[in-house]
């Protein structure tokens, strides 16, 4: 009797730990990934950015899917209007037929993202309230929004020269 | 064999009980997520809106929610963003607890229509009429933007007929040059054509623009008896003390859209904005400060003055009052543990005639409509106030008149 009453609690057990498993498993599978190309991959941040944008070109995703690019911050790195350690929205696009994309930053995302300025109420940029990203690099991903393809590049903001006296 | 029987029964028992319904394990908590601007180029609009969703859910929660079910709200600053508001988009889509989204940028909003055609996930936006013309999931806060326009001119044609003039009167329209600030001439310019209200060229300015002269300029030389002002405020105020500059407000009646000026806005230019009238869903003035609702749901959660408040706040809670309501529908639908997207989006078409405390007109949703309300008021700058001229005024279904593709 209480040979077969342990009998039946590992029933319970070995059919929990299979059904937990089967579900584990299933996040467990590797995210396909994509290629991603940062234009330029290495930068001085300054004013320039907002006509002459950062770029990001991208292949292996799904034909017409939407594509997000988004900018990891890094430990320490604090963006304004983000969650600690939340990743931001840089660009976006339409992948091709191919599934390649190509995106540019808008100039709002590079003031809001890159300078991160404070904004008058006449929705004009505030550069006396910006906290620019440091010199450093940043892991750049671009993901599939239908597939979740995920491509990464890196951005590098360069340590701006030191001005001749 | 007996013990053999038994354990079939436990494994499949526990099979059944691991997938067991579309929703967490804590069914006593539904989130919804406001992708708005905290800070950016709108957040003066947005913000009081968020607010007022906040803190009506808070209320809510206070009081043990919404059958016992509490409203986790969730607020991402996209700082008028669409990179960002789709990023945060993903980010939450795949969390099945989220069971509806608020938004308030037009671009992000177009770009989420394609994301999410096949989704039964309940989206609340501004006022674009393309989500009346395409019923789907997205549900507008109030009057579309072309329905307003449409209440304007007949309020116009009124008001030319009241001041005892012949003939029909010529209207300007100047506002953003974008999808929202295009928005009302989809439907609006046909409802003109049909009620005999001549329809000047439109002006339409770069968002942020700060001087307007050139604009009114033009509108003034082609005979403008009215000028309807979109955009969000201070262009209005900007607009109105460029034309005040000109000498063109003692001639043209100046109108804004509902994102002119408040109170608050008011106070600091009662000059500039004197005289102009504002076509508004949401109350206004001190109908708002002094609502019982909004002025206990502020002076409780924002710890400030009712002489404070920005109007926009009637705008989120009347919204959460929506939300509030459907969720009770779905409770008693499906019950508190089967709450998923699709079933707010089922009761959202339950809703039709909910009172919404009088901050709004009652709600219009329906499966056949995606208007918040379908009432507007007019209200007008006067002494330094907002003052109401007209009760509420059933909209005209401008965007029916639209040939949409």
């Amino acid at each position: 009797m209480k040979h077969n009453f342990w009998k039946v609690k590992a029933s319970i057990l070995f059919a929990g730990i299979f059904i937990v498993g089967l579900l584990g498993c299933a996040s467990l599978k590797p995210v396909p990934t994509a290629e991603l190309q940062v234009i330029p991959d290495k930068t001085v941040l300054s004013p320039a950015l907002i006509k002459k944008a950062v770029q990001f070109k991208g292949s292996g995703f799904a034909a017409n899917e939407m594509v997000v690019v988004d900018l990891v911050p890094g430990p320490g790195v604090t963006i304004k209007g983000a969650d600690e350690g939340e990743n931001v929205g840089l660009a976006f696009a339409t992948a091709d037929e191919k599934g390649n994309f190509t995106a540019k930053m808008s100039p709002i995302s590079t003031l809001n993202w890159f300078f991160q300025v404070g904004w008058t109420k006449n929705m004009k940029p505030d550069f006396k309230q910006a906290k620019p990203l440091k010199p450093g690099k940043y892991e750049i991903l671009a993901t599939g929004m239908d597939s979740g393809v995920i491509g990464k590049a890196t951005l590098e903001f360069l340590t701006p020269p030191k001005k001749k006296k | 064999m007996k013990i053999r029987r038994i354990q079939w029964k436990v494994l499949l028992l526990t099979t059944v009980l691991m997938l067991w319904g579309p929703v967490s394990a804590k069914a006593a908590e539904v989130k919804f997520l406001d992708l708005t601007d905290y800070t950016g180029p709108v957040a003066g609009l947005a913000l009081p809106g968020s607010w007022g969703y906040e803190d009506y859910f808070k209320d809510l929660n206070a009081k043990g929610g919404v059958e016992g079910v509490k409203i986790k709200y969730i607020g991402v600053d996209t700082r008028y963003d669409v990179a960002r508001g789709l990023s945060a988009f993903k980010r939450y889509r795949r969390d099945k607890d989220i069971v509806a989204v608020g938004t308030v940028s037009t671009p992000f909003v177009k770009m989420l229509q394609r994301l999410t055609r096949k989704d039964k996930m309940v989206i609340i936006v501004t006022g674009d009429g393309e989500f009346q013309a395409h019923i789907g999931n997205f549900f507008i806060w109030g009057p579309a933007y072309q329905d307003a326009f449409a209440a304007t001119l007949d309020w116009i044609k009124k008001d030319w007929t009241d001041k005892g003039k012949s003939g029909s009167p010529k209207v300007g329209f100047m506002s953003w040059d974008s999808a929202y600030g295009r928005e009302p001439f989809r439907g609006g310019k046909e409802y003109a054509e049909k009620i005999g209200v001549e329809l000047l060229r439109p002006e339409f300015f770069p968002v942020g623009n700060l001087k307007f002269d050139v604009y009114l300029t033009r509108l003034n030389k082609a005979g403008a008896d009215y000028v309807y002002v979109g955009g969000v405020d201070p262009t209005q105020t900007s607009v109105m003390r460029d034309a005040t500059a000109l000498g063109l407000t003692k001639k043209i009646q100046f109108v804004s859209d509902y994102w002119g000026p408040t109170t608050l806005g008011v106070s600091l230019h009662p000059e500039a904005l004197e005289g102009m009238v504002v076509v508004s869903f949401f109350l206004r003035g001190e109908e708002s400060l002094y609502h019982p609702l909004l002025k206990r749901l502020w002076s409780t959660y924002r710890k400030k003055a009712p002489e404070e408040m920005n109007e926009g706040y009637g705008i989120g809670v009347a919204a959460g009052i929506s939300f509030g309501q459907a969720l009770k529908d779905a409770i008693k639908r499906v019950g508190k543990n089967k709450i998923t997207r699709e079933e707010i989006y089922k009761s959202y078409l339950n809703i039709s005639g909910l009172g919404k405390e009088g901050i709004t007109g009652p709600c219009a949703y329906s499966p056949t409509s995606r208007r918040g309300s379908d009432v507007v008021k007019f209200y007008k700058v006067t002494g330094g106030k907002i003052i109401p001229i007209t009760d509420w005024i059933k909209t005209p279904d401008a965007v029916a008149l639209h040939k949409w593709k």
